[in-house]
């Protein structure tokens, strides 16, 4: 199973489009992968006969598990199938397990704080790479039975610490009935879709942090009329505009749960709603970018989501992200972070309420605002803090223009 | 040749010479026996021999109690059995066996006998001075009447030890007594090289202390001239140096091809002053021919009894290697033990079964 | 428990060992009639003799020597170098004599001998008066080794050395000299060889230390609290024999070790200690074993360049920063 984006620890098989028994070409696509959503062809990484599949459709694998052999050609199929367990490394040589693949958007472009682009260089023997891990989160890993394969190493040169070991089986343990290390099958509810298993996975982990909101309803007049004049941007860019902004020197709210210190890039993750369930796609360098731009990059992702083409790069590695629950018309959303996020904002439909103004009731645009934040990171004050400052970005926008 | 005393040579004055000869016969059947035996490849490491230069160790000892102290050199077997070390404790520790006087770690230039106060030969040239300084001092602490003893040769005059130890024995008072034996040759360069004076007693006179010169090829003037410095010593009047001036036989070391000096020179000076055949001469007169042999026979039966007890001692235990240098180390509850103990464990699995007599390949 | 500095609680050792047993005596240059440099051998000749307390003559060679010869003659000697630098001027005598006759005479004979040597980098006193060389005695067998750490150290491990049958050399930093601290009341209190001491105690990093050091590495220790991490410090105080015990527990307890010492950190004590850990204790950790110590150099006389080239506090806080960080 190839590790095809910063982030990711394991895929489900969507199709394989090579079958057994079928010949392939180096290059040409062999199976579909699919991970947050997001589908991938892999490429075959060389040319022979494809072997038995280690797994069907909708079968999920850790980065780096063997999920299928190609015997070379003048090689047998028998030496091909003799890979048994998960983390052995490849048989005899004579048949080759699914290695990295031949995407070009491998690189999806987020560069943690820490870490360097060699995190996406396998880590399990699975396919004969070294695991990078300390002497003591090996034994911690042995002790615990917990696999190392697909393991995020967030030590220097990704190199897997104590506390990945630590920070994995703490989310494994606290899942209770619920599954294990990705590598073992049938841990999920027997009816989930596998299109929800990563974040079934994921809601499982955010159930046990510590959240916490501040709250506020916000005066947008200024911004609505400004948006029925210009006509070039909506809400959500207008949000996406101002947290970016606002991130820069509000920095714990994007604060990275991995290393505990902030991510030095801004890029805002938008929550969208697809006939595929729920994407995030991640506006880059948000802060950098005008408002129109910004705009247009939403429009483009929307678009790419419905459509389930959203490529790697323009997912994951978000610092910061928004919620938008407005075109349904929703009042209020009190929405979930995303880890290793550690702060959220929700925002919901602008309305007209009433309003006190100078001492007597009148109606107003208003719309409420919330963000959650992970305790562990974020306190009180600094959330209420970088709230207070949107809505004043809300009240105010020119000045932020 | 022999040559005889004009005085007949009587009384405790002849006892005393037949003690000398005696000492100085078994020496040099010692010394001829180890050339024998190193050069059968029954003795590993190196060997220095003091033959021509018996008299200076014999004249030296006769004036020692066994509490009084002695340091020796790379040549000391000499001094060893005139201190009163038995020749099957000299000979096994040269045949590298563990009933050897330093249980085999020591060898020929490392060999001592602290229960007759030999402080050991050393390796280091001068390596004596400080240790005889500190003996001395020592006596002086503990309000003892011992003295102590310094052998060393005309090489290690030049080395800076000599010259603080006898400044601070003579500043400090300190019972000791220098015996340089003047053999004329430092390994290969001869003291004429090596210095402008001939006498090197004169440095004694550069840090205040008094100096005798004497034959060293005469036990008794030995004897003498170091008796009157042990008597000085003891009543508190300081130390002494006594030049004797020698001659070594042998090369600086067994296997020494001896380029620097003609061999008839080494024959003139030994027909001539053979320290033995010169005591044979002065008490010709006071013993019979056959009284003579039997020195000769008595130590040659001694030294063959020694080859003997050696031959049939075991080697040392490889595990001895790596005990005994921490007074603690063989305790279980010192710290020193676990880390000796772990060193054993180690290297154990790798320790050659080296049988004695081989010199260990290194490889 | 008495407030001492480190030269006044040196001097109680040497006070009471002396009158415990009439074989100890002390010679060494400018300690009879001056009281020693730092005036940590004041009073003991009124008290004990000019006998038992003797000033000689620039003489380093002989004064190890006599004191070799001395110890294998039934005397306890305490011998002074005055500077540690200045052993380098009896290195035969140390190192061919007192650390090998007992072991070479097949243990016929014991070394009960002392040196104490003040070392260490202060007041610009140069590259020939600031060294610290206990790295070439620790690799010299036949030696035990000790450095104190404060005055509790320095009055128990001179006692412990004195007594030892072993020749032991005593490290004394010049700059602890004037130091205060607390020292056990007991009627005979003496730290034994060997042993090392957990200064304070915490799970997220270890830093082994000795010496002048150990005040350093507390220091490193308040300032890593503000970061929220809590450090064991462990006090080696015997370089040889070394308390591996106490560093390979440590290590288990902690997983992040950095080991530190003003002495050269090339060819230093935290080299073998850094090595032996890798060995020993390597399941244990967590990231590499990071030494600090003097840099390659000899010591420099300006101040600036003085203070520039030796591990202090916040270069120990650094190190262990970085290393519970992750980044390294």
């Amino acid at each position: 199973m190839p590790k095809l984006g910063l982030t990711m620890a394991s895929g489900t098989i969507a199709r394989w489009i090579k079958q057994p028994g079928e010949a392939v070409r180096e290059g040409e696509p062999l199976v579909e992968v699919s991970t947050d959503k997001i589908n991938y062809e892999v490429e075959s990484p060389a040319s022979g006969t494809v072997g038995r599949a280690r797994g069907n459709d909708g079968d999920e694998f850790a980065c780096g598990e063997v999920i299928g052999t190609i015997a070379l050609a003048g090689e047998t199929q028998a030496a091909a199938a003799t890979s048994t367990a998960p983390d052995a490394i490849a048989a005899d040589g004579a048949a080759r397990v699914v290695e990295a693949p031949r995407i070009s958007a491998a690189a999806n472009g987020v560069t943690p704080t820490i870490a360097s682009s060699t995190q996406t260089a396998p880590a399990a023997a699975g396919n004969g790479a070294r695991v990078i891990a300390s002497p003591a989160a090996r034994r911690l890993a042995r002790e615990r039975g917990v696999s190392l394969a697909g393991m995020r190493g967030t030590g220097p040169r990704g190199r897997i610490t104590m506390s990945d070991v630590h920070t994995r089986r703490q989310g494994e343990s606290d899942m209770g009935a619920a599954p294990p290390a990705p590598a073992s099958r049938g841990a999920f509810p027997p009816q989930l879709p596998a299109a929800r298993r990563a974040i079934y996975r994921k809601m499982t982990e955010v159930a046990q942090l510590p959240l916490a909101q501040v709250e506020t309803v916000v005066r947008v007049d200024a911004i609505k009329a400004l948006i029925d004049r210009r006509g070039d941007f909506g809400w959500t860019a207008f949000a996406v505009f101002a947290v970016a902004r606002l991130l820069r020197e509000h920095a714990e709210l994007r604060t990275d749960a991995t290393t505990g210190a902030p991510l030095a890039r801004i890029d805002v993750g938008v929550a969208a709603d697809t006939p595929h369930g729920l994407i995030v796609p991640v506006v880059r360098d948000a802060d950098t970018r005008p408002l129109a731009e910004i705009q247009r990059e939403i429009v483009r992702l929307a678009a790419l989501a419905r459509d389930g083409a959203i490529g790697p790069g323009d997912v994951g590695g978000a610092s910061f992200s928004i919620s938008n629950v407005g075109p349904q018309r929703i009042e209020r959303v009190a929405p979930l972070p995303d880890p290793p996020q550690t702060a959220i904002l929700g925002i919901g439909a602008a309305t007209q309420r009433p309003a006190v103004v100078n001492g007597a009731v009148t109606a107003a645009w208003m719309l409420t605002c919330v963000v959650s934040f992970d305790h562990r990171f974020v306190d009180g004050a600094p959330a209420a803090r970088f709230l207070a400052a949107f809505a004043n970005a809300c009240t105010d926008p020119g000045a932020l223009l | 040749m022999a040559k005889t005393l004009s005085a007949p040579v009587e009384g405790a004055r002849r006892e005393l010479g037949i003690t000398l000869l005696r000492t100085m016969i078994r020496i040099r059947v010692l010394e001829e026996g180890i050339e024998k035996h190193f050069l059968a490849g029954d003795i590993p490491g190196f060997a220095h021999l003091s033959i021509g230069q018996e008299a200076v160790a014999a004249g030296t000892c006769a004036n020692l109690r066994t509490d009084d102290a002695i340091a020796s050199t790379h040549r000391g077997h000499g001094h060893t059995l005139a201190k009163g070390t038995s020749m099957r404790g000299m000979v096994a520790e040269l045949f590298a066996r563990s009933t050897g006087i330093c249980k085999g770690k020591g060898g020929s230039m490392h060999i001592a006998d602290f229960s007759v106060g030999m402080l050991g030969a050393n390796g280091v040239v001068a390596g004596g001075f400080g240790l005889v300084a500190g003996a001395a001092l020592s006596a002086v602490q503990r309000k003892t009447d011992q003295v102590a003893v310094c052998f060393f040769g005309d090489g290690a005059t030049n080395r800076g030890p000599f010259h603080e130890n006898l400044n601070l024995c003579a500043v400090w008072n300190l019972p000791a007594i220098f015996v340089l034996e003047n053999n004329q040759y430092a390994s290969t360069t001869s003291t004429a090289e090596t210095m402008k004076i001939t006498d090197v007693a004169i440095r004694a006179g550069g840090y205040g202390m008094p100096s005798a010169i004497v034959d060293g090829f005469d036990a008794f003037a030995v004897y003498d001239a170091v008796g009157a410095a042990v008597e000085r010593a003891r009543t508190a009047g300081g130390p002494t140096f006594v030049e004797c001036k020698t001659y070594r036989a042998r090369g600086h070391y067994i296997g020494d091809p001896e380029r620097y000096r003609r061999k008839t020179e080494v024959e003139d000076v030994m027909s001539s002053s053979d320290p033995i055949v010169r005591m044979q001469g002065t008490l010709a007169e006071a013993l019979s021919p056959e009284e003579f042999e039997r020195l000769w026979s008595e130590a040659r039966e001694e030294f063959a009894d020694a080859v003997a007890f050696a031959r049939s001692s075991p080697s040392p235990q490889r595990e001895e290697a790596f005990f005994g240098a921490y007074t603690g180390d063989r305790d279980a509850h010192d710290p020193v033990h676990a880390i000796e103990a772990r060193e054993r464990d180690t290297f154990m699995p790798f320790a050659p079964d080296i049988g004695a007599g081989s010199q260990g390949s290194g490889h | 428990m008495r407030t001492l500095s480190f030269s006044d609680a040196t001097l109680e050792a040497m006070q009471e060992e002396m009158r415990r047993d009439a074989t100890v005596f002390l010679m060494g240059e400018d300690i009879a009639k001056q009281g020693g440099i730092f005036g940590q051998f004041k009073g003991l000749p009124q008290e004990f003799g000019f006998d038992r307390v003797r000033d000689t003559p620039i003489s380093e060679a002989a004064l190890v020597g006599a004191g070799v010869g001395a110890a294998l003659t039934g005397c306890r000697p305490v011998v002074d170098m005055h500077f540690a630098d200045f052993i380098t001027c009896s290195m035969d005598e140390l190192v061919n004599q007192a650390a090998k006759l007992r072991y070479m005479f097949g243990e016929q004979c014991v070394v009960p001998m002392t040196l104490r040597a003040p070392d260490g980098i202060t007041k610009s006193a140069g590259s020939q008066h600031s060294q610290a060389l206990e790295s070439w005695f620790m690799h010299t067998p036949g030696l035990e080794v000790v450095v104190p750490a404060d005055p509790e150290d320095a009055k128990g491990l001179l006692k412990a050395a004195i007594r030892s049958d072993n020749p032991t050399l005593y490290f004394e930093h010049k700059a602890l000299f004037p130091q205060k601290g607390a020292v056990p009341d007991d009627d005979d209190f003496v730290v034994p060889l060997g042993k090392a001491k957990t200064m304070r105690g915490g799970a997220d990093a270890l830093i082994v230390t000795y010496g002048i050091t150990v005040g350093r590495a507390m220091d490193a220790a308040k300032q890593l609290e503000a970061d929220g991490i809590d450090v064991t410090v462990l006090n080696l105080r015997t370089i040889w024999p070394l308390d591996y015990d106490a560093i390979a527990n440590a290590v288990a307890r902690t997983h992040r070790v950095v080991v530190a010492h003003e002495a050269v950190r090339v060819g230093g004590v935290g080299g073998e200690i850094a090595a032996w850990i890798g060995e020993h204790c390597f399941d244990d950790l967590d990231g590499p074993v990071i030494r600090l110590g003097a840099a390659h150099v000899p010591v420099p006389f300006a101040p600036v360049l003085q203070e520039a080239m030796y591990p202090k506090a916040p270069m120990i806080a650094d190190a262990t920063r970085r290393l519970v960080r992750r980044e390294v």
